[in-house]
């Protein structure tokens, strides 16, 4: 019998393609944002609007991961930025070797922004790095105030937290009080941002952090000041 | 769940060793560390390694020992380290500051036991 002593981290796999990941991005030059939620929180639709928002000044592509379906692919494309999709089958995240192939057969030439739309999923795609240097994660205010407690992980690695959805707050009976509580015992130095895409709610100081991010994190700065 | 993933690569980094250290080497005990503060749950990861080494010829006997790491953290501003007082709260209890993380997010094999023949797995 031999012991040996190992002291890897489990992920190493996934550490070692995102580094080369991350070192890629920051040889073009480019921002990149991993969006993170729960199922229906409202992703897609944030992005839909950020990119009517931006993609005039920033030039920016997209890449959407699903169990299946190029429903959101084509939601994006439909804004007039260019999309892949990534189909996992039946893994619940996006991992960094997904996201190297992609890379392989998407070009993103001139591109600035590069916003990765992670599986919906509040536990498992909070523990992949993907190389990107910046995470945004969406959370409708509808879902209550109590899940930062409960999936902490996912707010903790959160640079921002979207509170969506804050047109359906006065029918949601969630206190928005206890819920930014909750967000800030587990993330203390996150960004809270409370919007809502269909009244443009909060819209303004979202656009305004994240461009201002995205100019961080290109100058090499990091993601928040 | 991902714990599947996490068995898998445990087992493939375990499997490498005994490859490593000849034909008849394979896997009696592998050890790892698990955090608090990870996405992974051990009962869920300890089913999905029980499930899957049966489909890997090296590690099919093969026994898992978990280390859980409790979540410790000390102050930004340095006047408090410990263990958090409510639950993944991550505020310094002393003056509310964020607190840095010091364990509790580790996922990692700490060491694995090879038997370098099928007559010592035998007969262990």
């Amino acid at each position: 019998m031999e012991q040996v002593a190992v002291e890897t981290r489990i992920l190493k796999k996934n550490d070692d393609y995102a580094r080369e990941n991350r070192e890629r991005f920051a040889q073009q030059n480019l921002a990149v944002v991993n969006f993170l939620s729960a199922p229906g929180a409202g992703k897609t639709t944030v992005l839909e609007r950020t990119l009517r928002d931006l993609s005039t000044r920033i030039r920016t592509a997209v890449i959407e991961g699903d169990l299946y379906t190029t429903l959101d692919r084509d939601r994006i494309a439909a804004v007039g930025v260019p999309a892949y999709q990534i189909t996992t089958g039946t893994c619940c995240h996006l991992d960094a070797k997904m996201i190297a192939k992609a890379l392989a057969e998407f070009p993103l030439n001139g591109i600035e922004l590069l916003c990765i739309e992670n599986v919906g999923n509040l536990v498992c795609p909070a523990e992949f790095d993907l190389g990107e240097q910046l995470r945004v994660m969406v959370y409708s205010v509808v879902e209550g105030a109590d899940k930062p407690r409960k999936y902490p992980l996912m707010f903790h690695q959160a640079h921002a937290v979207l509170l969506n959805k804050m047109d359906l707050l006065p029918y949601s009976g969630v206190s928005l009080q206890e819920l930014r509580e909750n967000v800030l015992a587990v993330s203390p130095d996150t960004v809270i941002l409370p919007v809502s895409c269909r009244t443009g709610e909060g819209w303004p100081a979202w656009t305004e952090w994240f461009t201002a991010a995205i100019a961080r994190v290109r100058s090499g700065a990091p993601a928040c000041v | 769940m991902h714990e599947a993933g996490i068995a898998s690569s445990v087992l493939e980094i375990a499997s490498g060793l005994a490859v490593e250290r000849g034909p008849d080497a394979t896997v009696a005990v592998v050890r790892v560390r698990i955090g608090e503060f990870t996405g992974v749950a051990c009962e869920a990861f300890e089913f999905a390694f029980e499930s899957l080494r049966d489909d890997n010829s090296r590690c099919a006997a093969a026994r898992l020992e978990i280390e859980r790491i409790p979540l410790r953290g000390e102050c930004s501003l340095g006047c408090w380290s410990g263990a958090p007082t409510e639950p993944f709260d991550l505020r310094c209890p002393a003056c509310g500051a964020a607190v840095a993380i010091l364990s509790g997010r580790e996922l990692e094999v700490a060491s694995v036991d090879v038997n370098l023949n099928h007559a010592e797995s035998s007969c262990c």
